[in-house]
């Protein structure tokens, strides 16, 4: 699969993720941590809108990305186990860690070509 | 020319500084020393500081300093800055899986190239005849040197 | 028999890596005499010898201006060290070898330390260390500090070269014919201008050139070197060292140090460097570290909250209700309690903030933010600092220890305060509450903004007023990305987050039984105790901003630690029989309220932070210049609040 098209998908799913936890569908709504979201997905979409010709630029968008990820799906586990413990939204609060963990495979493998030098 | 007017991802050499004792002194440590070939990275979003690269040392200079050192283009560039012409491979920096695939493409040090065009990715002539198309970020890590000559 | 070593080095080249390695658990942090950049000093005993090593700054040249060189420099002058070891960073070489070659104009007995070659030799090249030795004239010891390779070696080597104590080198470097003879000049005048001169003259000959003002330690007649020509020689000199540098490491290297950067650490840079992402990510990772401090850290919060109001029960329950029970469970147990409850904040805080500096992201974030930080004539890396202070004002006044100019830390100091802390929160919540009720959270935020607004234009008018300054030099490496270990990590939150409680303990131990003294006795009417008396006879202070004798001692009691205003309040407006917020409601206007957030805003923050400032500027004129600056910025923002708001709300 191409890089582009990893980027673009994992962005489109992080801005999603941002919106409805912006506006509180299917989830609890809480707008900074939305926010932090969307700022995921902007890593991956930048990682599109780079120099084609440029490769290392394109994988360093997914590797950055994929490693500020996991760190938000470890505090997005807790913030569900502590704070919203109510498994009402079982369904976002589920999804962003299984997202959370692709992005971040995504991630190592793009480390793996940059370091590759490829 | 001073270093704080030089576009980002110039690579240029330090002549002279012309700084207070202790800034120079810093300065020295760092190692921007005359001859010293500095390459110059990202600006910061908001425009400044910006960073600069000696060495293998990634230092970060606000303009106010950087208008501290004088600098002249250096003799060497990236092969992602070069022109249509004819050029010497002067160093391929990268692992020696880089240095490896690039031997492979028939680019070595020392090998005189000859660049065809440059639009992002660079597509260039080596010594054995072959023709190599090479991306931006390879291209960024190979430094080359002017020898003139117009291309074939 | 003990041997005095000095660890040197560049920043980031693992210099606290190879001192923990060398002296395991046995160190201790204290802080410099008259200075406050930390010195760590520790003992590990070998071969029947203890051997002291000191942990001194990281520095790049030997010996100028900055406070962390001045310390380098001193400490290797004065305190006469028996072995000075070196560390330079195996991959990147260049500087710390310079570091060396200066070192060692100074000294003979140096060891030089290559450490992470581990990861030289990822990177596919090789170093021989023999050929380092025969250039240089010194022992030089290959090591990677993180997993204790070569340690042992090391402190062989130290015991070896203070026992065969070598005065000259077996190697020296000269200098171009120029620069030669005019420190021929220079090592002449000296010897007939200064008397007990112990160190070496052609050292002091040297840092004359390089613009050093340390001769006058030595010489009391002053030299005479021109500008002019200081520069010209002192380019000379650097730039023979660095020659001499290069060639030492073409001959000792092998393979590919050819190599620019690692790719991967260009990588990572531009993202978090971009053009567009760097400040969004910037916040983004703040938030997140906010998060986790606030929330992963708050059950365990609740928990020693819980379980101090057992404690306070269970005294109470067992000693009966006199004055001995309610000394210890109102008094020492509740107010020590109060801040207790906010170790497990402290700690995750920093354990965050741990990742962010072991990884290297932290010189990165004051990269990207450090233009604002210009215009208000700080760095980017007293907005760290000032971030943490969110959190709790200690920690971050505790952080301005990574700032290492002292004009900057002074002035980073004395603004975190006006950073509104989590503890001025509930104060907040209260009053916006009771007197906004539909605004309350527009208010909060008006809060935080203020505060922001505050801490800025202070910064400024301090600069302005009191240094005259010009902005800070940000002349700063990026370090290679790392991975946090968990050892460093949990080595960091500790050393960094038990100041928290051993200092303010101690602080909020004594204010704790004061305030539960003053509101105790005499016993009887709540309005005859000692406090409402202070409340009442401060009242006329009060009086032109509308408060009460009620609100003057919640102030009173606020400056041991804000959290204490609102048991306050509802210990003395509940007197009636009436609810405290109904009463509160009844006692004050909104435009009063508002002028009493500004003032909790604004006036000393806590005891906690004020013996931080005490500790950490070592000067009282500065803790009393923070705490005056405080009051009369709180009295006349409160005031203007108080006059606007009210007049616009009455007309």
């Amino acid at each position: 699969m191409g890089w582009n098209l990893t980027n673009l998908m994992l962005s489109s799913l992080w801005f999603l993720a941002g919106v409805l936890k912006i506006a509180g569908i299917g989830t609890t709504s809480d707008i900074p941590f939305g926010i932090v979201f969307v700022v995921i997905g902007a890593i991956f979409f930048w990682g599109v809108l780079e120099d084609p010709t440029d490769h290392p630029k394109r994988l360093a968008h997914t590797y950055v990305g994929g490693v500020i990820s996991i760190w938000l799906a470890i505090l997005s586990v807790a913030h569900t186990l502590l704070k919203d413990s109510s498994y009402t939204n079982v369904y976002f609060e589920l999804g962003v860690p299984i997202l959370a963990v692709l992005s971040y495979f995504a991630g190592l493998r793009a480390r793996k070509e940059i370091e590759a030098g490829r | 020319m001073r270093l704080n007017e030089v576009s980002d991802g110039a690579v240029v050499q330090v002549v002279d500084l012309d700084a207070p004792d202790t800034l120079r002194e810093r300065l020295l440590g760092l190692g921007f020393v005359p001859g010293q070939t500095v390459v110059v990275g990202e600006t910061a979003p908001l425009g400044d500081p910006r960073v600069y690269i000696v060495g293998r040392k990634v230092v970060t200079l606000r303009e106010a300093e950087a208008r501290r050192v004088e600098i002249k283009p250096a003799d060497f560039i990236p092969l992602a800055m070069a022109n249509p012409g004819r050029y010497v491979v002067v160093a391929l920096s990268g692992g020696h899986r880089f240095r490896q695939r690039m031997a492979n493409l028939g680019l070595q040090e020392g090998i005189t190239i000859e660049v065809s065009y440059n639009r992002g990715a660079i597509s260039l002539l080596v010594e054995s005849g072959g023709r190599v198309v090479i991306g931006r970020g390879q291209a960024k890590r190979i430094l080359v040197k002017a020898i003139g000559g117009a291309p074939r | 028999m003990t041997i005095k070593v000095a660890l040197m080095g560049n920043p980031n080249v693992g210099k606290t890596s190879l001192f923990n390695a060398l002296t395991g658990a046995r160190q201790h942090v204290a802080n410099w005499p008259g200075v406050t950049v930390e010195k760590r000093e520790g003992t590990v005993l070998h071969k029947g010898f203890r051997i002291h090593v000191v942990d001194l700054p990281g520095i790049y040249t030997f010996g100028s201006k900055s406070i962390d060189e001045q310390i380098a420099r001193d400490y290797i002058l004065f305190e006469a060290p028996d072995v000075v070891v070196v560390v330079a960073d195996a991959v990147n070489p260049e500087q710390g070898l310079y570091l060396l070659m200066q070192v060692l104009e100074l000294r003979a007995d140096v060891i030089l330390v290559m450490n992470a070659v581990d990861e030289l030799e990822k990177s596919g090249a090789q170093l021989d260390r023999y050929e380092l030795e025969k250039h240089l004239g010194v022992h030089v010891i290959p090591t990677v500090a993180t997993k204790r390779q070569g340690v042992s070696e090391l402190l062989n080597t130290i015991v070896h070269v203070f026992k065969s104590k070598p005065v000259h080198l077996p190697v020296k470097f000269r200098y171009d014919e120029e620069v030669e003879k005019r420190i021929n000049e220079l090592e002449e005048e000296s010897s007939s201008k200064c008397e007990n001169l112990n160190v070496p003259t052609r050292w002091l000959a040297i840092r004359l050139i390089e613009g050093d003002d340390v001769v006058k330690w030595f010489c009391d007649i002053p030299f005479q070197l021109n500008e002019e020509e200081k520069k010209r020689l002192g380019l000379l000199i650097a730039k023979s060292r660095y020659d001499h540098i290069n060639m030492i490491i073409r001959e000792a290297y092998s393979g590919g140090l050819s190599s620019k950067r690692l790719p991967l650490d260009e990588a990572i840079d531009h993202v978090l460097t971009h053009k567009y992402l760097g400040i969004p990510i910037f916040f983004a990772i703040m938030y997140l570290i906010f998060s986790f401090t606030f929330e992963v850290a708050q059950p365990l919060a609740d928990g020693i909250d819980a379980s101090i109001a057992y404690l306070a029960e269970l005294v109470k329950a067992s000693l009966g209700e006199n004055w001995f029970s309610s000394l210890l469970a109102d008094g020492i147990i509740s107010g020590v309690g109060a801040v207790l409850v906010f170790t497990p904040n402290i700690f995750v805080m920093f354990l965050g903030l741990g990742v962010l500096e072991e990884t290297g992201y932290l010189p990165r974030a004051a990269f990207v933010i450090d233009r604002v930080m210009y215009a208000l004539k700080l760095s980017g890396r007293s907005f760290m600092s000032l971030i943490l202070g969110f959190g709790c004002n200690v920690p971050s006044i505790l952080s301005t220890r990574a700032i290492s100019d002292p004009r900057e830390r002074l002035v980073t100091i004395l603004v975190s305060p006006f950073v509104t802390c989590s503890a001025r929160l509930p104060v907040y919540i209260l009053l916006a509450g009771l007197f906004f009720p539909k605004h309350a959270g527009s208010m909060l935020f008006l809060m935080y903004s203020a505060s922001i607004i505050l801490a800025a234009l202070s910064s400024v008018l301090l600069n302005k007023v009191l240094f005259k300054g010009e902005p800070v030099p940000l002349i700063m490496e990026l370090p290679r990305y790392r991975k946090p270990t968990v050892l460093g990590l949990l080595n960091y939150s500790w050393s960094k987050g038990r100041h928290f409680l051993q200092k303010a303990g101690t602080i909020i131990l004594a204010a704790s039984v004061a305030i539960w003294f003053l509101g105790s006795f005499p016993p009887g009417d709540i309005e005859n105790t000692f406090a409402a008396r202070l409340g009442k006879f401060l009242e006329p202070i009060f009086k032109p901003l509308g408060y009460d004798w009620r609100t003057t001692t919640a102030l009173i009691f606020g400056m041991a630690a804000k959290e204490i205003m609102v048991s306050t309040f509802s210990t003395f407006y509940s007197t009636e029989g009436v609810e405290f917020t109904e009463a509160m409601r009844n006692a004050m206007d909104p435009a009063t309220a508002l002028s009493l957030m500004f003032f909790v805003l604004t006036y000393i923050p806590c005891f906690a932070t004020i013996a931080a400032i005490r500790s950490e500027t070592q000067s009282s004129k500065w803790t009393a210049v923070s705490i005056l600056y405080g009051l009369v910025i709180a009295y006349g923002l409160a005031y203007l609040v108080k006059v606007v708001i009210g007049g616009w709300v009455g007309t």
